[in-house]
Parts: C-alpha cells; structure tokens; sequence
C-alpha cells in the first residue's frame, strides 16, 4: 500500500489521512489548490494557460512536428508538464524568434524538421540564462565535467557510478533527477520540456553489460542430491564378491542323479545283450525311400551327401546303413560330396564300415570328390558343371573323363545333377538342408527328369523337412528320420543289424528320460510345496 | 556410398548370375557358370584364410597372454599334427581316419551326451521355475514324443501313438512351414536390397 509522505516534516503517513499524524499539517490539497500551487511556482496563472493552446506558446518547430504527428495519424507528442513551461522561462535562442541561431554555419535545418539533434554542450553554447532554476544549472554543470553527453537525457537506473555520485552530492540534483524519469529534458534547446522527443535507441551511449556471477549457486536439497549420485557412482567401480557357491548344491546333486540314472538304463540292454523290444511299425514315409531304391538298375549313379556333425555319427549310422546296404545290393555306382569340411572324412569312413559287408573299392565302385566350398553358390556351380567343380577326387585323382584321362567309372556320363538317378542327403542341420531342397527340387521336378532326392536325417530335423515331402509336387520324394526312421527301413528290408543294437538302448534311454522329466519335474515342484510351512504358504496367497 | 566400382560389380555379377536361371541365351547361362566358379574358389580361398587367422591369433595368445597360453598351445599343435599328418599321409589314410574316429568323433558325441543330460534336467526344474500353462504343455508334449519314439516295452497305446502322430504332423510341421515361409521372405528381400545397392555386404557402404 502506498504511503503519503508528509511535505512539512517528510515521515510516511497512510494514504486515507488528510493530515499528518506526526506534525498535524496537512497532506492533501483539494485540486484548486494544487493547480494554483504549481502554477504560482513556475510563474503562470491559470488564466493566462487557458488562453493559450500549446500550438501557441511552444517553439515553431515544436508546432510543426506536433502537427506533422498529426498529420500522419500517429498519436500527438505528449507535451506534458513542458506545456506549462511559462514563456518567460525560455531563452530567446529557444524561441521562435532566435530560430536562425540554432541553425548551424552549415546552413543545416533546426532541430525537429528531419535534421538530427546536434549534441549541445553547456559550455560552447549554452546562454547564460538567469531564468534557469538553480538545481538544473547545477546538474548541468555537473554532467558538462563528466567525458560525454548523453543524447538521451533521461535518467537511467543503470547511470555511471560518477554521474550518480555527483547527483547525490548535491542534494538538490535529486529533483532534476525526478524529473528526468519523468521524461523531462535536461539540456539543449528542450531543456524544461518533458516528452519532447521520444527516446531513440541509436543514439544512446552503449553500457558495459552487467556482470553475472560465475559461481554455482547451489542448495542445500541439490547439494545432498549431488552427494547421493556421486555415491551412487563411486559404488559401481567397485566389484562386489559373489557370494559363495556350496561345493555340493542341490543341482549337482540333481545332475548326477540323473546321469547315473540315464548311464544304467541305457548300459542295461547293452550288457544284457537284449534284443527283445519290437520294431516300430510301418512308416510310409521311409517305406517310399525303400520303393525308389528298389527302382535302381545295375550301375546306376548315385549321388552320396555327407552333410553332418561328427558328434551324430551313431545316429547317422543307424539310419543310413540299410538304405546304403539296399542301395549297394542293387549295384549302385556311388558319387559322394560334401558342403561340410568334415563331410568328406566322413564319408570316408562310413565306407570304411560298409567294407564289412561290401567289397566296394574306392575309384571302381564308389567316388569320392571331397567338399564343395562356396554353400548355395558351390552348389549350382556343382549342378551345373560338376567336372569344373571338384575334378580330383579326395585322393587327388583326376576323377573325371577328358581327352587324356579315361574317367573313374562311377561318373561316367554325368554332366549335370540330373544325371544322376537318385540323390541322398544325408543332413541334420535345417539351413542346410533347405539350401539343398531348394537348389535342387526345381531341376528334378522337371517332366523329362528321372532322378529321385531322398533324405535321411537326424530325429531333431524330422518336422522341419517333412513339409516338402507333404508338398504337392512333393520337392522331397522320401525321408528316413533318425534311428526310428532306420529301424523302420531296416524292418522293410530286412537287413537291419545296426538299428537292432540300438534300438532296445534306445528305447530304454527314451523311456528313462520322459519318467524323469515327468516324475522328477512333478517331484520337484510338489514336494517343496508340500514342505513349506503354513504359515509361509499364507505369506504367498 | 564408399566405392561405387564394388556396388556396380557386386549388382552386374548379380543380375547376370539371376538372368541366367530365366533367360536360355548361352552367353548368359556360361557367364553364369563361370562366375559360380569363381565364387567357389574363394570361398576355398576364404576358408584358408580363416585358418591362418586362426594360427595366428593362438599363436599371438600363446605370446602375449599367459593365462591362455596352454589352451592356445593345445590348439596350435593339434592343427600342426594334423595338418602334417593329413598332408602327409593324405585325408583317407588309416592314420587320418584314425584321428577323425578316435578324437573327433568321441569329444562331439560327448557334447551330445552332455547335453542329454542337461535338457532332462532343465525339464525337471521347468515345472518349479515356471508352473504355468505353456511349461505344463512343453512338458507333456515332450514326454509323449520321447515315451512314443521308442518301443516303450513293446507296450501298445494307440492313443499316445496317434497323439505323437498328430503332435509331429500338424503343430509341428505348421511351425515348420511358418519358419520356412518367414526365411524365405527373408532371403528374396535381403536378395533384392543386394540387387538394388541398398545391402553392401562386401565392403561398399
């Protein structure tokens, strides 16, 4: 709430006294009296200002721009308090009379007809006018000593600390002060007039820019923020130990009782020798494989692919050994290749183990042309033009027949994949196995092509090749699946002696593990749940 | 774009080799051939390479870092003795076969062996880490593919049959078809990035 200040002893007073509650004089005058005080202290009756329009009693330039604003629909300059500058207090050089003498040598045009105000310094210039009040000559005077003079007369907050300090020496300059805020000009030709010129920015002296702290202001709330995240940060460089493991936890516990578990029944049938668990029954799906080799005359071509992991072998050998027996018993010339580095050997020494039931010889009955680098590439390559592909055979003998090479007899007259009459891939991987499905079934399923693909896999691959054998056309003519799958075909034909040693361990392994996963894995949940103690198990709900 | 020679052979060699397969013009389809020869030959050419690196690496273990020196010592003398004796003998020597059957294949198999083992386990603690609707159903589709797999005792339960007939046939063999059918989209899209210059798997993006 604003206060009143007494004029007679200057304390603060409330806004809604008329007199002052310390020295009892009196704080408001009624508007008349206020009118006909200002007007009595500078030196003009109210008569005399209503006969005049300030149009009348103002300089000729100040007519002119007052009229210009005007004209051009801008808002009047505001004359303010400057309309009651009484005519005797301007000097003659201000009046419309002195107009010439403002003008410079040059013959510019005065001030307020589109010429720029010229700076006007008191001491070339300014008249010694005994009309001027005191506390602005003083102020004058004052700011004539100091290095400049500011265009702009108003005062601002952010004033030299000089200027102030010359201002507040003198008590009396605190008024022009006032009156400056008050838009009041100071010096030059308008001095006394307030609201006279609009203040222009270009002119105004440029201030140093106001220094700012470079120190961190910093809370206490932040400060305990900061100590907290450092803490948080400081923690993780250092590694905490883990905690102790048991030597012997239950897991180990669990692992080993199922390894002795899985060990003894597979052993059993192996040390018993027992062979008394039946062949599972008929399987269309191998009994097709069994029909196409059936199909094989005396010397066809066939072509081998060795395209597993050594670690299945045992596996492997049990699927593949009575279709390769089947195969051989028909007199099937055989090509064998590989995508797989390790293919090769291995097909090397699965036919070492036919060596036991089969005089087939290297080079006269059987090839082998090693591995085919490159994966899909190689493999239309190898389609495409087999002899460039792999010429040598694994031993490093010219394999095929040219002009002074006579030619193994396994790959006589085979230009091409479709030569031969059937092709068996032996894979257990799944990307593997669709690289070969997919670069060869679309040669075979050609109307004039006669050779059969066959597949014989490992038990983990067998959903996800058995889509192209359902297919119409079917892109795979025949599949035999693991040891299953083998032992299948082996019941078809008869001549199954490596499935029949398998398969009793086999189906006792199976047995063992589907009991354990199911026993064990219902033990382990329900017997701790029957363990826990009431009173945690009401803890849980 | 690094090097715009590689994106134009890579895609010229590209559309050649892809033209070939359509178009029976004979330049076309022995330029083809051609061209699948020489991708055949490096990637021999890679394979080697990817040996030597591997000899060299170990070797650097071997000298720099003395707690791998012994697994990286291992690695490079059985390469050395192979390599020799293999090189030496030939690949379908007795002694060649000799270390395929007798080191080879028994450390793979036992890998196989291992992890026997410990899928069953995982099955037995299934049930106690998640008991919930989907591990009660791996549970019991796994234990009727294996109880079904084998004789079971000569014992005849048409039922479990049927139901490992219809659990290999249809829900196996529709997930099969959806992973076939989701790679080969695959394969054409990152073919026809390849075709287009988008995919610069040799080296020039």
């Amino acid at each position: 709430m604003e206060e009143i200040i007494c004029p007679h002893c200057g304390k603060p007073n409330s806004p809604s006294n008329k007199f002052c509650d310390y020295c009892l004089g009196q704080l408001k005058q009624s508007d008349e009296q206020i009118s006909e005080a200002e007007h009595s202290e500078i030196g003009i009756g109210r008569d005399d200002l209503s006969e005049q329009t300030p149009e009348e009693y103002g300089p000729d330039w100040l007519k002119n721009l007052q009229e210009e604003h005007s004209v051009k629909g801008e808002e009047p300059i505001d004359l303010g308090d400057g309309l009651s500058t009484p005519s005797e207090m301007i000097s003659d050089w201000m009046s419309g009379d002195e107009e010439e003498s403002l003008t410079t040598e040059a013959g510019e045009s005065p001030p307020g007809e589109g010429s720029q105000v010229q700076p006007f310094l008191p001491h070339d210039g300014f008249p010694e006018d005994d009309g001027l009040p005191d506390w602005l000559d003083d102020a004058l005077l004052d700011r004539s000593e100091q290095d400049g003079f500011e265009a702009d007369s108003r005062v601002d907050p952010a004033i030299e600390g000089s200027e102030q300090d010359a201002l507040q020496k003198d008590p009396d300059a605190t008024k022009p002060s006032q009156g400056k805020l008050g838009e009041l000009e100071s010096a030059g030709p308008l001095a006394g007039l307030k609201g006279a010129l609009s203040p222009e920015p270009g002119i105004t002296r440029p201030r140093k820019p106001a220094a700012y702290t470079t120190k961190l202001r910093v809370t206490a709330t932040q400060r305990a923020h900061v100590d907290l995240l450092a803490s948080i940060v400081e923690d993780e460089g250092h590694t905490k130990p883990l905690p102790e493991r048991k030597a012997i936890s239950q897991r180990h516990v669990l692992r080993w009782v199922i390894t002795i578990i899985l060990l003894i029944a597979i052993s059993w049938p192996i040390v018993t020798s027992s062979q008394q668990m039946p062949f599972p029954a008929y399987e269309e799906v191998s009994a097709e494989v069994s029909r196409l080799v059936s199909q094989l005359n005396g010397n066809s071509p066939v072509l081998f692919v060795f395209d597993y992991e050594p670690g299945l072998t045992a596996e492997f050998d049990a699927a593949t050994t009575p279709v390769m027996d089947h195969v051989i018993s028909r007199g099937a010339l055989l090509t064998l290749v590989s995508i797989s580095p390790s293919g090769p050997i291995l097909a090397e020494r699965f036919m070492g183990l036919m060596q036991a039931s089969h005089e087939y010889k290297s080079g006269e009955q059987y090839v082998n042309l090693g591995y085919i680098p490159g994966g899909a590439a190689g493999l239309v390559s190898f389609f495409d033009n087999p002899q460039n592909t792999l010429p040598y055979t694994l031993d490093g003998v010219p394999a095929w027949e040219t002009s002074t090479n006579k030619g193994l007899p396994p790959l006589t007259g085979i230009n091409e994949i479709t030569d031969y009459e059937m092709v068996v891939l032996l894979v257990d991987d799944p990307d593997t196995a669709r690289t070969w499905i997919e670069q060869l079934s679309p040669r075979i399923n050609e109307p004039d092509v006669l050779t059969s693909f066959v597949l014989i896999t490992s038990a983990q691959l067998e959903p996800i090749v058995l889509p192209y054998y359902d297919s119409s056309p079917p892109q795979v003519n025949g599949l035999v699946a693991g040891l299953r799958g083998g032992a299948v075909y082996a019941q078809i034909n008869g001549n199954g002696d490596i499935a029949r040693k398998y398969w009793d361990a086999f189906g006792m392994g199976t047995f063992t593990a589907a009991l354990l996963i199911l026993v064990g894995g219902l033990g382990y949940y329900v017997i701790p749940e029957l363990m826990r103690s009431p009173q945690v198990q009401r803890k849980g709900k | 774009m690094r090097n715009p020679v590689y994106t134009a052979i890579a895609i010229a060699v590209g559309l050649v080799v892809l033209a070939g397969y359509f178009l029976e013009f004979e330049l076309l389809v022995n330029l083809r051939i051609v061209l699948l020869e020489w991708a055949t030959i490096l990637v021999a050419v890679a394979l080697l390479v990817g040996v030597i690196n591997l000899f060299t690496v170990h070797w650097r273990k071997m000298s720099t870092e003395p707690q791998n020196r012994t697994n990286s010592a291992v690695l490079i003398i059985s390469m050395m003795l192979t390599l020799g004796l293999v090189g030496w003998f030939g690949p379908t020597a007795p002694i060649s076969l000799w270390i395929f059957n007798h080191i080879q294949v028994p450390i793979e198999s036992s890998l196989f062996a291992i992890l026997s083992v410990v899928l069953i386990m995982a099955g037995v603690r299934l049930l106690r880490r998640k008991p919930n609707l989907l591990s009660i159903v791996f549970i019991g589709t796994a234990v009727v593919i294996l109880l079904m797999s084998g004789p079971l005792f000569g014992i005849d339960l048409p039922a479990l049959a049927d139901l490992r007939t219809w659990i290999g046939e249809v829900p196996a063999v529709a997930g099969a078809r959806g992973i076939l059918l989701g790679v080969t989209l695959g394969i054409v899209a990152a073919g026809l990035r390849i075709l287009m210059g988008a995919d610069r798997p040799y080296g020039g993006s």
